[in-house]
């Protein structure tokens, strides 16, 4: 299931800080805040998308999720614990006007790209595209996390039920975001259609999982 | 293209026993040897590698001696941190592959012989490190990969300028050059004090 095509230049997205991964030493480092995965044409990182997770108990719930999942594929010292921290959030049109922006020519798209991964349904891809001759990706990388910290608002801190004995807790040493320091939020009318379209989705998803297991057991039962 | 062997000069006796030394050291090892990184790929981990050829035209008392205790205290953390981004146990999508990390040394050694601040750094993940300096509102970046160098200067509105070239030319480079030059010339301006960095960062601008 896809609803690429319903990521509106006004919905925002939110990026999960987590340490280590996005703290140097002990210090918040925003530039380790996005991480983008070399691709065939270009690189692909991930956010999370607020029509499908439409209030930040939902947000917040994904990135203790997230944490909790890597400490139990890896056997972590305690200082290398992932421990999330908080949110920052952005508009979808602060990725995707990255295609155009003076300094970023090479850009040949910036795309949204909702996509369920691990179960996760309100999980986007953010899709960078270079031009077929562009062989420089890592600097790209560089001005696009750059470009996009300075569109960040946030962070909401957060702490997880597994981490409320930590103290201090490394939440306490996130960054100001550049453009401002709390969350925006969409028009009333707006975040109840929002809703709306989260419960609409999320029923139809369990169904579509629930028939899927179906036929998988199916046809199971069923060789040849 | 000259191969001849360069005797390494480690940073740490570079910045001890001062500037005398490792000029006339880094310079006779270095004449003729403007090919020598394309010649022989990353230079020496973790010393005072050899392709300082920007060093023949400048003499020898352009190596920065005032703060040198404090550039040698930075760049040593900056050593440091360099080879915690190889940890074994650090996450694969994280860890710094070993051609980028050369690069990254050699790069670092090239900084501190041009007396240039220690720079922050950072990664993306395992195919580039990234070093920044930041003053008011503007942040340079060198993105330094196996094989090539970028560099970008932005403020919170724009992107003021970006560059990009082979690593093996780095040292040739008009950005790097002029900016080490401008601060070089500059080395009765103690490191780090705010016109040093402005010197630093209005180079870097202009020359691009």
């Amino acid at each position: 299931m896809n609803l690429s095509c319903f990521v509106a230049d006004q919905d925002y997205l939110y990026r999960h800080a987590i340490r280590p991964t996005a703290f140097r030493g002990k210090a918040f480092d925003p530039r380790k805040l996005f991480y983008f995965r070399n691709d065939q044409h270009g690189f692909e990182g991930s956010a999370i998308w607020d029509t499908l997770a439409p209030n930040l108990d939902l947000v917040h719930a994904y990135g203790c999720r997230l944490a909790a999942q890597r400490n139990s594929s890896t056997v972590a010292k305690p200082k290398d614990l992932q421990v999330y921290c908080g949110v920052y959030q952005f508009r979808a049109s602060d990725f995707r006007d990255l295609k155009g922006l003076p300094g970023l020519e090479e850009v040949a798209d910036a795309e949204v790209t909702h996509r369920i991964e691990t179960g996760e349904i309100s999980h986007v891809a953010l899709k960078i595209i270079v031009a077929a001759d562009w062989d420089d990706l890592e600097g790209t990388k560089t001005a696009v996390v750059d470009r996009l910290w300075q569109a960040c608002r946030g962070p909401d801190k957060y702490i997880c039920k597994s981490d409320e004995a930590m103290d201090p807790h490394p939440n306490s040493f996130l960054s100001d975001a550049p453009h401002s320091t709390t969350l925006a939020s969409s028009p009333m009318i707006l975040h109840l259609i929002k809703r709306l379209r989260f419960v609409i989705f999320l029923t139809l998803y369990r169904l579509y999982r629930k028939l899927s297991a179906a036929a998988a057991a199916t046809s199971i039962s069923q060789p040849g | 293209m000259s191969t001849y062997e360069v005797t390494p000069i480690y940073i740490q006796s570079f910045y001890v026993q001062g500037t005398e030394q490792i000029d006339q050291r880094a310079l006779a090892g270095n004449v003729q040897t403007h090919s020598y990184v394309a010649a022989s790929g990353i230079p020496v981990v973790g010393s005072f590698a050899a392709p300082f050829n920007y060093l023949s035209g400048l003499t020898s008392n352009v190596v920065p001696v005032i703060g040198a205790g404090e550039l040698r205290s930075d760049y040593q953390e900056l050593g440091s941190a360099l080879t915690e981004m190889t940890r074994v146990d650090i996450a694969e999508e994280w860890k710094v592959n070993a051609p980028v990390l050369e690069a990254a040394k050699f790069v670092a050694s090239q900084l501190a012989a041009g007396g240039f601040p220690a720079p922050q750094i950072f990664n993306h993940g395992p195919l580039s490190i990234v070093f920044t300096w930041t003053h008011q509102a503007d942040t340079l970046y060198l993105t330094v990969s196996a094989d090539k160098v970028s560099a970008l200067l932005s403020t919170p509105e724009r992107i003021k300028r970006r560059h990009q070239s082979p690593l093996s030319e780095m040292a040739e480079q008009k950005f790097l050059l002029m900016s080490l030059h401008s601060y070089a010339s500059q080395y009765t301006i103690p490191l780090n004090s705010t016109s040093s960095v402005e010197l630093f960062f209005s180079s870097a601008e202009s020359a691009t």
